[in-house]
């Protein structure tokens, strides 16, 4: 049973607080004991801190919001209860939210401005420490019977958005494909197709519990489905047996990388997680039909939110696996989540896949002292995608050959000169281990980029001496390498709109009406593509 | 055109953009932000007069107040202060500001009971509103005031909402009943079962999600009660909130285990099948047949198969109670022809929920531990990301050392060893290379190529290397080794290369390497002494733990040679003499001396067995054989569970544990008699559906007094009438009511006076309402603890001031 919450920003200090009972303690009382019972440096790991015999503390922490949900949690005597319906609770609450205030990230000012609807809301999903199921944890549900306040600002940025449509929608007469905000992605104007009549209404009443009863009419019916994917994988680039001599011509090797590069690397796990997320803006129980082009990936089974109907997906894609997939589904009001997916990139052998927009190759042993290295990053061309956003490439330094005596432990102190880079600008920490190339917030498609460096080590002439009395000293080492650090992993980071990796594509979005609603002339459809590259990382050793 | 209509467009575009400035800056001045700040600086004089105001917004406006102090720990006013000007103001008729009361009574009301009961009045007027929502939360407010005397009001009131046609409203009483259970459990059991039986036949999957929390909360062993329901709960699990489907699972699995006969392993490999059938074995992955089906009772079979469409949801939490479920109650391979091992390691990999995330992997490596079969074809996913956290790598390790085979340990093997060399945290290296040891049970080939692997490493590496490192690899070849030390004795050598070179610095690890030549030194004496002959010129520059194991790797090569010169020469030889013994006493002499008490001890306790010439107690106590750690079992023969448990959370291996099969023998027995036959449903929507949806909950209430027809709730046909289906249900489960106390309590005004609402037109009601509570206020009977004879005249008592 839930005693209390509590949302505290990342340091922890309390924003809002929910007691509803006299026994409740306050944030400050519970800061205080969770302190006396962990380790100061364990306090940031911990998701769950077990503060006495029955009672626990758990955190969830918001990625998006950067926020800190607490729970206090009384466990008597059900053993037998799930043990992570705490982190999901608040992890749905944090969801919620979202919806609720219809925003893409809480602030915590929003937060503060609204304590009496924020009390309200933790009241009206949670009953005597259980959260509440007659469909209280739909936000439209919550919307309900907490309306939220319309400010002027709704009404002006309705307006504008409005306006923005009209613009839009102009556009799309004329065959340009421009999407909404963002001018990427594709989009659909298809008047909505057939009047199949799947499910009845009854005037007002509630027909699934995730929509809301009080629909006002929308002006303007519209739809949005955002498609987020982000990626995972882990290359692993094989070593070149034959060392290159001189300067590489790194331009024409920059050209022909996607063939050449590509197939000295080999892609040794990865996956790609999708998710789809949407708004809508429709009146009526419309019954929407997604159909995906799946370029060929497996979505294996995806993960389907309430408003999907699941027995209609299962019985329409038994058997055209991998070439489309249909999802129908009733959409709540507003923001809602529609879907996750995964797709797994290792079970099928794929020799050389080329994932996303960037190919990005490195070379060592470059230069006269075959101490330089070379970072070669091609952002092909691209007609859906402008630019790439947040473009930052980690370079790690390791000592490639380990065979030579040392004297003294971590002497390696080589140190990384530039010594062209085209684009955005470098920076390497102390120990020079590690090094961050950090482009610009939006880098154009159809750039290439290089980076080239040069390991220069303090201690190359002690080296020197040091190779030398070794070989006096003793003949046991035979092979003494010359300097030690080189180029061995980079990790690129990114995002960018306007294409999924997977290459998922929507073919179309119908709307099916319910007969007797009133047939809109024209429903605006918008889908938007991101795409997050979360580990990239490629490695030589 | 093209051109022209894009200008357009960036015109407008900017247009907008100058908006929504224009907005951002209004919103500063008149939206939330600006209250925010105007309410901090409310004096508490002023705040004072806000809630006694008679503008129902200037009221609004200091609860807010209230709330955000209740709500951001502010300490600057102490609103319990408040409770008077606060509670009186639940006659408010704005919604809004009666639930910001209810949230401040919600705190304080224990602490003034006798003003807080002022509030009941006010809240039991809206018990009959026309909203559902309204309805709901009233009965949530009446129950949530913990103050004894009111439990026979939230009782009568529960009664009267019992039968509403609203779901939102049966499964607030739903709730109103685990809160009275939880309250006056030994007073009310009765009654409060009474109800909950008669609300379990509702079917409505909002009422039933609620049924399930009570059930889980209240009445978890009373597995009896949901006979009936079994297939109606099965057909409807993917309706159900989310939640409830978890609750629902962990209950019918127990349900199952207790009345469904356990299933028969059928092997399907041979041709006579009736011959080879057994019981579902209790352990987990002990079925003998090689191909096999299972033959399960057509209720279980319902169960299982409703939980297929469960795949598809987002929950972990009922992604773990399905995967629960195939495992508590099905084979190994129902489970992975299930789908749902895919699922679990793809939430688990997808999640950023870190806290559910290791909880989902700490579940994969319990199942994979038991079977290793089950996440096999899924190796590659739980191979760690640079971008994943300790724990979750440290997990997806211990996964991957379970999963380990012959086609995949190359591969496996390649990338541990990457990560051993190029991991930075201490933790994870430490982990990684236990998981390679573990690499190394698969063959012998593999064994020597892991020691030699970790040597090269400790040799090329060792200024790199923390303590904890080297002592966490020179354990693994040491456990390596001494699985088979005359395989190894290259290695052997090996190790005696990096201790006389001193490759390896810290105490700890050496002090195992000596260890380990005194295990072996049984097999492979030869080269043992001369160790030692090595490392005694060191002596003093050693740790205190290799001190220690030195002389104990001395005394234990005098024994071993005491053996070898008696069995060589019949006893003639003396031992006193040998130049082993000599490097013992030397050793000793060195250690009387030790500032370590631990290496004195060591020395005082070996020389007193030597001194004495108790050669033969020694060589019990110096040569005794040392366990294999790799015939631990992983599992252990008698707890059904894993043993080695470190890793995973306790209350999961709790939530895990296997339920016997419990079928009582009169179950068994009564098969012809169909325990779960269906019990009839009450079903509000049809009765709803037939009434125009404006005015349906009137018109409802209004066939309690008029319809007094016997029909069959089942029906189909729409005229039925709350008062009909309780009267079913009251025949249906075989009990009654209390008649007595239910006509006391309709015989009390309150009572009344709701059923005469309920005939009244809802806006003619309204009317009443207020003219009700602005015409009366006579008395002041503030300390009215009983159950309030007449409550529709006292209604707002003491509240008038702001009424009037």
């Amino acid at each position: 049973m839930y005693i209390s919450f509590y949302i505290t920003d990342s340091k922890n200090g309390l924003i809002f607080q929910y007691l509803p009972s006299a026994s409740a303690p306050t944030f400050s009382d519970l800061w205080v004991k969770i302190k006396s019972v962990t380790a100061e440096s364990d306090l940031t790991l911990q998701n769950e801190v077990k503060i006495g015999k029955y009672l626990k503390a758990s955190k969830y922490h918001s990625d998006i919001n950067n926020l800190n949900y607490w729970c206090l949690i009384s466990d008597q005597k059900n053993e037998k209860v799930s043990i992570m319906d705490s982190f999901v609770l608040l992890e749905t609450i944090d969801n919620i939210l979202m919806e609720y205030f219809d925003k893409d990230a809480l602030t915590v000012k929003k937060l503060t401005n609204n304590y009496d609807r924020l009390t309200m809301i933790f009241n009206y999903i949670i009953d005597d420490g259980e959260p509440q199921m007659a469909g209280n944890l739909y936000s439209n549900r919550i919307k309900d019977v907490i309306p939220l306040q319309n400010d002027l600002t709704k009404f002006i940025h309705s307006t504008a958005k409005n306006l923005g449509n009209v613009v839009s929608n102009t556009a799309v007469t004329s065959a340009t494909s421009r999407n909404r905000g963002s001018y990427n992605g594709r989009m659909f104007n298809n008047p909505s197709s057939s009047l199949s009549s799947s499910s009845s209404t009854i005037g007002n009443e509630e027909i699934v519990p995730w929509r809301s009863t009080k629909i006002g009419q929308h002006a303007k019916e519209e739809i949005y489905l955002d498609f987020e994917e982000t990626v995972q994988l882990v290359y692993q680039k094989r070593h070149r047996h034959a060392k290159r001599g001189g300067t590489t011509t790194s331009l024409s090797q920059g050209y022909i990388n996607s063939s050449i590069n590509d197939s000295r690397m080999q892609l040794v796990h990865g996956n790609i997680h999708g998710y789809i997320k949407g708004n809508s803006l429709l009146n009526g129980t419309p019954v929407v039909e997604l159909n995906l082009n799946n370029n060929g990936c497996d979505l294996g089974i995806p993960r389907f939110y309430d408003c999907v109907n699941c027995e209609d997906y299962m019985s329409d894609n038994e058997d055209k696996k991998l070439l489309n997939t249909k999802v129908k589904f009733l959409p709540p009001d507003g923001k809602f989540n529609l879907m996750e997916y995964s797709i797994g990139l290792n079970s099928k052998q794929q020799s050389n896949n080329n994932f996303g927009l960037i190919s990005i190759n490195f070379e060592n042993n470059l230069g006269r002292n075959e101490d330089e290295f070379e970072i070669t990053v091609n952002i092909s061309g691209s007609s859906k995608v402008e630019k790439v956003k947040n473009l930052i490439v980690d370079l790690q330094f390791f000592e490639s050959q380990i065979h030579e005596e040392r004297t003294e432990p971590n002497e390696h102190s080589g140190k990384i000169k530039i010594i062209r880079n085209t684009h955005g600008r470098f920076s390497h920490d102390i120990d020079s281990v590690r090094g961050n190339w950090i482009f610009d917030v939006n880098t154009p498609t159809g750039t290439i980029a290089i980076l080239r460096g040069c390991i220069e080590n303090d201690d190359n002439d002690n080296l020197q001496k040091e190779r030398n009395s070794t070989d006096e000293k003793e003949g046991l080492e035979q092979i003494v390498n010359k300097h030690t650090m080189t180029l061995q992993t980079i990790n690129v980071k990114y995002e960018h709109e306007g294409q999924s990796v997977s290459g998922i594509k929507v073919n179309s979005i119908d709307v099916i009406k319910q007969p007797r609603s009133s047939l809109p002339s024209n429903i605006f459809k918008g889908v938007k593509y991101l795409s997050k590259m979360v580990d990239y990382e490629i490695r030589e050793y | 055109m093209v051109d022209s209509i894009s200008q357009i467009a960036s015109a407008l575009e900017s247009a907008k953009a100058i908006t929504l400035e224009a907005a951002a800056v209004a919103s500063s001045k008149l939206g939330e932000s600006s209250y925010t700040h105007y309410s901090k600086n409310l004096s508490t004089q002023q705040l004072r007069n806000l809630l006694n105001s008679r503008n129902s917004r200037e009221v609004k406006d200091a609860m807010k107040r209230i709330l955000s102090i209740l709500a951001s720990n502010d300490t600057s006013i102490d609103i319990e202060e408040f409770f008077s000007d606060v509670v009186k103001n639940i006659s408010s008729d704005d919604i809004k500001v009666k639930r910001m009361v209810y949230l401040y009574l919600l705190r304080y009301a224990e602490k003034d009971q006798n003003l807080a009961l002022l509030s009941v009045n006010a809240i039991q007027k809206t018990l009959g509103d026309s909203n559902p929502d309204v309805r709901a939360f009233s009965l949530k407010a009446l129950s949530d005031i913990k103050i004894p005397s009111l439990t026979p009001i939230v009782l009568l009131s529960v009664r009267k909402l019992i039968v509403d046609p609203s779901p939102v409203v049966r499964s607030e009483v739903l709730y109103t009943l685990m809160k009275l259970y939880r309250w006056k459990r030994n007073e009310l059991e009765e009654d409060i079962i009474d109800l909950y039986t008669g609300l379990l036949c509702d079917s409505d999957p909002k009422v039933i999600s609620s049924v399930l929390v009570v059930f889980k909360e209240c009445f978890p062993d009373r597995l009896e009660l949901l006979h009936g329901h079994y297939r109606y709960f099965c057909q409807i699990l993917k309706k159900l909130d989310s939640w409830a489907q978890s609750y629902l699972i962990e209950t019918l699995i127990r349900y199952c285990k207790r009345y469904i006969i356990k299933p028969m392993v059928v092997d399907i490999s041979s041709s006579d099948r009736s011959s080879n059938c057994v019981p579902l074995p209790d352990k987990y992955n002990q079925i003998m047949f090689p191909v096999y089906e299972l033959r399960m009772d057509k209720d279980l079979e319902l169960f299982i198969s409703s939980l297929k469409i469960l795949r598809f949801s987002t929950n972990p939490v009922v992604i773990i109670s399905c995967c629960n479920a195939f495992f508590q109650l099905t084979t190994p391979n129902d489970f992975r022809n299930s789908g749902f091992p895919d699922v679990l390691t793809n939430i688990a990999i997808a999640s950023s929920n870190v806290g559910v995330k290791s909880l989902l992997l700490q579940s994969i490596l319990l199942y994979s531990k038991l079977d290793s079969t089950l996440f096999q074809q899924f190796n590659r996913e739980f191979l760690p990301f640079p971008s994943d956290d300790t724990t979750i790598v440290c997990l997806k390790l211990e996964i991957l050392a379970t999963l380990i085979n012959d086609t995949n340990v190359e591969f496996i093997l390649r990338e541990l060893k990457k990560i051993v060399k190029h991991q930075k945290n201490e933790k994870i290296i430490i982990v990684a290379s236990q998981t390679m040891a573990s690499c190394g049970k698969l063959s012998v080939t593999l064994e020597s190529h892991i020691m030699k692997w970790f040597i090269k490493v400790i040799e090329t590496e060792k200024s790199g290397l923390t303590n904890n490192i080297l002592d966490c690899f020179v354990n693994i070849i040491r456990e390596l080794v001494s699985a088979n030390p005359r395989r190894h004795l290259k290695f052997i050598l090996k190790l005696a290369d990096l201790l006389t070179t001193n490759h390896v610095r810290a105490d700890n690890a050496r002090a195992g390497i000596i260890w380990l030549f005194g295990e072996i030194a049984g097999i492979e004496f030869k080269v043992c002494p001369d160790i030692v002959r090595i490392l005694i010129n060191g002596f003093v520059d050693e740790g205190p733990e290799s001190r220690r194991q030195l002389i104990l790797l001395s005394a234990k090569l005098v024994s071993y040679e005491y053996d070898i010169s008696n069995e060589n020469s019949n006893g003639s030889y003396n031992v006193e003499d040998s130049r082993v013994m000599k490097m013992f006493q030397y050793l000793a002499y060195l250690g009387q001396f030790d500032d370590n008490y631990g290496v004195r001890d060591m020395v005082r306790y070996l020389t007193s067995l030597f001194d004495s010439g108790k050669y033969e107690i020694a060589a019990l106590l110096l040569q005794a054989p040392k366990p294999n750690i790799w015939d631990k079992p992983i599992l252990d023969g008698d707890s059904d569970f894993v043993e080695d448990t470190e890793d995973i959370d306790h209350d999961l291996i709790t939530y895990h544990s296997y339920i016997p099969w419990d079928v009582s023998d009169d179950v068994i027995d009564s098969k012809t008699l169909d325990m779960r036959e269906p019990l009839p449903l009450k079903d509000y929507n049809k009765f709803k559906k037939s009434f125009s949806s404006e005015n349906y909950v009137d018109t409802s209430n209004s066939f309690v007094r008029d319809n007094a027809s016997e029909e069959i709730p089942t029906d189909t046909t729409s005229t039925h009438s709350p008062s009909v289906t309780r009267n079913s249900f009251t025949s249906s489960t075989g009990k009654k009511y209390k008649l007595q106390s239910l006509d006391e309590f309709f015989s009390d005004v309150p009572a009344m006076r709701s059923t005469k609402k309920y005939n009244s037109l809802p806006k003619k009601k309204k009317i009443v309402t207020v003219v009700e509570s602005s015409s009366e206020g006579e008395t002041d009977s503030s300390e009215d603890d009983e159950t309030s004879e007449d409550e529709s005249e006292t209604s707002s008592s003491g509240l008038e001031s702001s009424e009037d």
